[in-house]
């Protein structure tokens, strides 16, 4: 027991020091291209360099216009920070939504109907095309009652969260009740829910205390196809509403250590929580499939 | 498989709309020279003077942009370069995809294990912004002195958006070869005496088709997004890429150029932007309906015989025997 779980251990942090080393050379790759032709010296140069710059992290600095430097650390947190309650935020909000969508797809078989129909198109929609709609409704909105609903794009240090939050949401939601519904799909037809409405257990608590518990611990076993999904959308929707969030900081200023830095701070989270949720479920995913 | 693929209606739809764009598209340039209808100004109805841009009217189907440029034709003229573009870079993903997926097949698996590790932050990380990063880097090289050719950066930029995606897609491949080395009939076959390239060509390609099929599609679109994420982010094919203080502009009309250009005054002439925006969809709608068409006759194909052999024929008997007739038993035996 002990003997197996020492080599997983082992087996992760392996792994994890080469996902580093990874970021770490992907993060270079400016280096290796001296205008359009290649240069691998440069590029060990590059690596080099960028990894004794790492092993520092308090001295290092971003520079506006090439002239004041100032320290990273607090300040890409701050905005790590921005970044991570927008996605958060839209994360719980689509996640609500598509389970209500869902509940009601369950009940009804005219709206299950009417959803998967619509879902061809639904997810051609690019976020680009979503962000404007939104924005233009809000903004003839505004011009018919004068009322401004939520505030559109942040101007100096001001911090937009509704509309980004919204904006993120929408493709999310999409995803997940694509997800959701497929999941049910399958647990329906599953011995227990049959099972439990031989009882006569309602369908409401069939849906709740049955077959909900067992897709949302799938749902959660999220898939790294979902995350760069909504992390892609997300780096559109900060430049959009022009947010203060780290894709917009990585933009601005884009230096070799800063994108290693933002990349480290994105992955690592990611790498962990699907590690420990791993690590914790298999026993539990595998009974329930 | 095909027969069942061009019977549904919606592939159909999908397969006219790319097709007729990309012909009258190539049409426009073979036939009118490229040229794109202009009209700087317009007199409205009560005879006074417009300037350009015009918004959608008789005149001008979708508007016009600000130099007085028919959006609808130059969209048309546009749609060959970006679709066209957007299936050389999924071609070359796929091949090269595949290549390394062979190859990767047969390291052992604890190397595997390593160099999946190595390449993780690829499928996590958005393509758009490493994308953006390494291409910026370089254009901020390339725009001290001259600017590379035309073609050059172009060629650039189609190999970053390749080689950048390619490790998430040749684990794919490794995962569903592996899968299909799991088959009985793979082992059957080996039993046989075949060797692995006779056993993949033989047995595993026809299997791995269809997959790559559906690959295919995915990645179009997956292409085409970060197309449009990049035009918006003002890295253009084609045309003239970031510079820091001259005007931008697209000079092979392309859709990503278009809406990269004008987003920003969508607020005022909001169907600039939104007119290569929408086709852009369309594109991406039709993918979808060909990609959906692809799915249901792959998975319809896998079940055919299966349904045939076992179920079908028993409960068609049994049903005619069924009525709701009192059956008449003689229970005399059992007594």
């Amino acid at each position: 027991m002990i003997k197996t779980a020492s080599l997983k251990v082992s087996m992760l942090t392996i792994q994890f020091l080469t996902a580093i080393v990874g970021i770490i050379c992907l993060g270079a790759l400016p280096g290796l291209f001296n205008g359009l032709s290649i240069d691998l010296n440069g590029y060990l140069q590059t690596i080099k360099e960028l990894t004794i710059k790492l092993t520092s992290p308090l001295s290092l600095t971003y520079s506006v216009n090439h002239q004041v430097s100032r320290p990273l650390f607090p300040e890409i947190l701050i905005r790590y920070k921005e970044s991570l309650m927008i996605f958060i935020g839209a994360l719980l909000l689509s996640l609500i939504i598509a389970l209500v969508i869902v509940y009601l797809m369950f009940l009804y078989q005219k709206v299950n109907v009417v959803v998967k129909k619509s879902f061809i198109i639904l997810e051609s929609l690019p976020d680009v095309l979503i962000i404007m709609i939104v924005q233009l409704l809000v903004v003839w909105f505004l011009k018919k009652t004068n009322i401004l609903l939520v505030n559109i794009a942040a101007a100096g240090d001001q911090k937009v969260r509704a509309l980004p939050i919204i904006c993120l949401s929408i493709p999310t939601t999409i995803m997940f009740i694509k997800l959701l519904s497929l999941r049910v799909e399958e647990e329906i037809l599953k011995e227990y829910a049959l099972f439990a409405n031989a009882k006569g257990i309602n369908r409401i608590g069939v849906f709740f205390k049955h077959i909900l518990r067992n897709v949302l611990l799938s749902f959660f076993f999220f898939t790294k196809t979902n995350i760069w999904f909504m992390l892609s959308n997300l780096y559109i929707i900060e430049y959009f509403f022009n947010s203060i969030g780290i894709f917009i900081f990585l933009k601005d200023y884009n230096t070799i250590e800063i994108f290693t830095v933002s990349l480290l701070l994105i992955y690592i989270p990611i790498f962990l929580y699907i590690q420990i949720f791993n690590l914790f479920t298999s026993k539990l995913i595998k009974e329930v499939s | 498989m095909w027969g069942l693929f061009f019977k549904q209606k919606k592939v159909w739809v999908g397969l006219l709309f790319l097709i007729t764009l990309v012909t009258l598209s190539i049409g426009n340039t073979v036939v009118n020279d490229g040229e794109i209808k202009r009209v700087s100004f317009l007199y409205d109805d009560k005879g006074q003077l417009m300037g350009a841009p015009f918004p959608p009217s008789t005149e001008f189907l979708l508007g016009s942009d600000r130099k007085g440029y028919d959006l609808m034709h130059l969209v048309i003229e546009g749609a060959k370069w970006t679709i066209g573009v957007g299936v050389l870079i999924t071609v070359l993903r796929i091949v090269l995809g595949l290549i390394f997926s062979i190859i990767l097949e047969r390291t052992p698996s604890k190397l595997f294990k390593v160099i999946e590790a190595f390449f993780d932050s690829f499928s996590v990380v958005p393509l758009t912004m490493i994308a953006y990063f390494v291409l910026q880097h370089v254009l901020v090289f390339a725009n001290g002195s001259t600017p590379d050719p035309f073609h050059e950066r172009v060629g650039f930029e189609i190999i970053i958006l390749t080689l950048f995606a390619v490790p998430t897609i040749s684990f794919y491949l490794t995962n569903e070869i592996k899968l299909l080395f799991k088959n009985e009939f793979v082992g059957a076959a080996r039993v046989l005496g075949g060797q692995k390239s006779h056993i993949f060509k033989k047995h595993i390609a026809p299997h791995l088709f269809p997959i790559i099929l559906i690959l295919f599609m995915q990645q179009f679109i997956q292409v085409l997004f970060i197309l449009v994420h990049l035009g918006v982010l003002k890295v253009f094919f084609g045309g003239t890429i970031v510079f820091f203080d001259g005007d931008i502009d697209s000079v092979t009309h392309e859709w990503t150029g278009l809406l990269g250009m004008y987003y920003l005054s969508f607020t005022t002439h909001p169907w600039i932007p939104l007119v290569p925006i929408i086709f852009f969809t369309l594109t991406i709608v039709s993918s979808n309906l060909i990609l959906s068409g692809i799915k249901k006759s792959y998975e319809q194909s896998k079940i055919k015989p299966f349904k045939k052999n076992l179920y079908t024929s028993n409960i068609k008997r049994q049903n005619k025997e069924f009525s709701f007739q009192p059956i008449k038993m003689n229970l005399s035996k059992y007594r």
